[in-house]
Formats: structure tokens, sequence, C-alpha cells
């Protein structure tokens, strides 16, 4: 954490570049959570099913979705535009839903639905790589080139 | 048949089929034709086209008849014979849409990879442009976070239509889901503009100094990538004097040449986002001609 407490110009200017190192890694992660995020809910919605009317599930699945996919989105935006602190928050909500997923997957399957376990496996299996994507260097060095162009160029807009 | 609300898939496209409809089909004419037999007199008339949208062009009305029914005009898919699409149509109403909800998942979720792409590039080229495409960048989150959206909502619709169709039929009859679902296409269709925007405004300045986009990416003299990096800087400030121009170049506060690698790098987003743009409108809209058509009949017991 020690890079994120220096100050915006104590390093020159990176090199433009369009696609920079790391950035399929960025990507890769995002779209692996954007896969999960539905899998999450059709888990809950198949342990929930029991307590809640068919119609009340689907609002409170499009709800939910709507929130996760924010709550995914912004901080990946925010990431894109300088906000290292941002890269924390999406490895803790990555961690939270790889942990959701396991629990589900494993109650269902002990539930007996194993078709709905299947399918929370193959969601575990996408938040698990999205969090190896989270944490690889790539993922790192790209954050910080981030953080980097964007800190020269809040601090040349102020000049 | 069981007699059940039929699905609107999307509401832009529903709209579109209803313009299409609106000068490809006579519809005064259908309903006096239907009208005209006692068993079918004030039935109510849905049309779905061959991609699955469907649009009710009249409710049923409690004229003569007490129990709904309804006439069903469905496209024929080009790639069956009628009979074989008939039989489909009697034996397994619901295959269909499993497929088109399907690719409709697919085709949201390249939506979404192209509009993360474009947030990712996009971002890592403000800095060096002078902020010139801040606002469009907002656009592309906006649009990245509309695709993402419907991409998970294709997902649980796909998976719905497995499990529990009549779930997909009950969302698709509400209100509130066909303006959020028209929303989100509204979104995903202006980052799609913008970056179609964003394009033509590369290619036109390219153009103005004679530049087509193949030389862009072979590179270009310095003495062309100063004038190109000049008209650069004179199209984010419109109406900046030369005077001013070379002040703020001085300053650093323009770039004065461009490099090389940063034209190539820049042109190659541009034909990148086109391409996002082109998906995202092939996600949302819909287009064809009138093809032909099965008739069904479908009334409650």
């Amino acid at each position: 954490m020690e890079k994120h407490c220096k100050t915006p110009t104590d390093k020159a200017m990176p090199e433009y570049q369009v696609l920079p190192k790391g950035m399929w890694h960025m990507l890769g992660a995002v779209m692996l959570m954007v896969f999960s995020l539905p899998i999450v809910l059709m888990l809950l919605s198949a342990l929930v099913s029991g307590l809640l009317s068919e119609r009340a599930l689907v609002y409170l699945e499009m709800a939910l979705l709507v929130v996760m996919v924010l709550f995914l989105a912004t901080p990946t935006f925010l990431l894109s535009r300088g906000w290292s602190v941002c890269h924390r928050v999406l490895c803790w909500q990555n961690l939270f839903y790889v942990l959701l997923l396991a629990t589900a997957t494993c109650t269902l399957f002990l539930l007996g639905s194993t078709g709905m376990a299947f399918t929370g496996l193959a969601g575990v299996i996408m938040a698990v790589l999205a969090g190896m994507l989270y944490r690889s260097e790539r993922y790192g060095s790209v954050v910080e080139y981030y953080r980097l162009i964007w800190s020269q160029h809040r601090s040349n807009s102020k000049r | 048949m069981e007699a059940r609300p039929l699905p609107f898939q999307n509401s832009f496209a529903q709209k579109q089929l209803k313009a299409r409809l609106a000068y490809t089909l006579n519809q005064e004419k259908l309903f006096t034709a239907i009208d005209r037999d006692p068993a079918l007199v004030g039935a109510g008339v849905v049309f779905i086209d061959e991609r699955g949208t469907s649009v009710t062009l009249r409710d049923f009305e409690y004229i003569c008849l007490s129990k709904p029914v309804r006439i069903v005009l469905r496209e024929l898919p080009s790639r069956i014979s009628a009979i074989d699409y008939i039989s489909e149509v009697k034996n397994t109403p619901r295959e269909s849409r499993f497929v088109s909800e399907a690719v409709g998942a697919a085709v949201s979720c390249g939506a979404a990879v192209i509009g993360w792409f474009v947030v990712l590039t996009s971002s890592a080229a403000i800095p060096f442009s002078g902020g010139g495409s801040t606002v469009f960048s907002i656009m592309a989150y906006g649009a990245a976070t509309a695709s993402s959206l419907q991409c998970g909502n294709s997902l649980m619709r796909t998976r719905n239509e497995m499990t529990a169709p009549y779930m997909n039929d009950e969302l698709d009859n509400e209100e509130w889901y066909q303006n959020a679902t028209l929303a989100l296409d509204v979104i995903s269709l202006g980052g799609a503009s913008a970056s179609g925007l964003m394009t033509v405004r590369g290619i036109k300045l390219l153009r103005s100094q004679g530049i087509t986009t193949r030389r862009a990416l072979e590179g270009l003299s310095r003495q062309e990538r100063r004038r190109l990096s000049r008209e650069i800087a004179r199209s984010n400030a419109s109406g900046i004097s030369n005077q001013t121009l070379k002040i703020m170049e001085r300053a650093g506060k323009i770039e004065r040449r461009f490099s090389n690698a940063a034209i190539k790098k820049a042109t190659m987003r541009q034909i990148k986002d086109s391409i996002g743009a082109t998906l995202s409108f092939t996600g949302s809209a819909t287009s064809g001609v009138l093809g032909t058509l099965a008739v069904a009949v479908v009334s409650e017991e």
C-alpha cells in the first residue's frame, strides 16, 4: 500500500498505451464477475423459493441484479479513472461472492438439488478465476498505470 | 392449446415491430376480415416476428364471444419449411423462445464485453488527449453498465425459459419492466452513438488533413503529426486562435506532436469502438421485411 500514499507527481508520466499491460486481466475479471452475478441470484432464489412467492422472487431478483451490477460497475469504472482504492473494494466484493456461491452450492448439493449445485459450481469457478485475475501482478500493474496517468492529469489540470 | 399472455421480448424491438407493421400490414382490412367470421368476432390479434418479438395489434373484445379468442400471426423463420414450422409451433411452442433468449444473452454479453473494453481504453486515452473525451467516457460507462445489466437479465431469462417460462411472460406483461428494458436499450444505444460520434469525429479530423485511416495505421510524417495534433486541439476547443494554441503548446497544456504509436492506437480504438457500437445496435434494434406467416387461433376452453 506504500505506493498509494505517494504524491501524484512522484513518478514521471508513463508512455501512452491504448491497451495497457494488464487491461485484458481487468476486462476478464469484470466479465467473469458479470457472469457470476446472475448465478448468485439463481442460487439465492432457489434457496428462498419456499419462503417467497414466485412473483416476489422475480422482483427481488431484478432489484438485487441492479444493485449488484452497480456495485461492480462503479468501482471498476473509478479504478479505470485512477482511484486505486477501488481495487481493494473489488477484491473484497469478489471474496464475498466466492464465499456466498460456495455456501449456496454446498447447501443445494446437500438438499439434493444437483442441477442447481452444478450451476453454482460453474459460478464458483468463474468467481475464483475473477479473484485470481484481481490479485494478479498484471492487474496490479494496470491499476498502477491508471493511477499514475490520472494523478498526473489531475495535477496538471489544477496548475 | 393453453392460452397465456404473449411475451414482449423487449419494448424497443416491440416498437420497431409496430412501426414496421404500420406500413407493411393493412390492419383495418385484417380486422374486418376477422370480424366477418361469427366465430372470431372481436378476437384479439397478436403478431410475432421471426425473432420472437410480439405485439398485440388488437385486444380481445367481448362482443359475441364470452371466452377470449386470440389470433396469432407468426412469421416463419427462414431456416425451416412452413409444414415443419406448423408442427413445431403445435408441439414445442416455447422452444424457439429459449433459443432466442440464449441468442439475446450472447449478444447482450458481447455488447457488455465491448462496452467495458471502450471504458478501459478511453480512460487510458483521456489524460493524453487533454480530457477531450470525458463525456463520451462517462456515456461509455453508462452503456457498459446497461449492457452488463442486460447480460445478467438475459441469462436469468434464459434460465427462466428452461425452468419456469411463465415467469418471463409475467415480467413481459409488467409495464415497469418494459420501461426499464427500454431505458437500458436507450442507454446502451446512447453509448453506442457516442462511440459512433467519436469514430466519425476522428475520421473527419484525419480526412481534414488528407489522411486515410489506413495511412494513420501505417504511420505519419513529423509534419503530418504536427498538423493533426493542432487539428485535434482545435477540435477540442473550437474558436481557439493560433496565438493561444502556440502559448498552450509551449506551456505543455496541449500535445505538440502526437507519436505515431498514439495515432495508430487511437485509430485502432475507434475501429473497435465502432464494432462495439454495431453490436449494441444489433442487440437493441430489429429490422427485416414481412415474411411468410403462421396463423394460429388460440381460445380458452
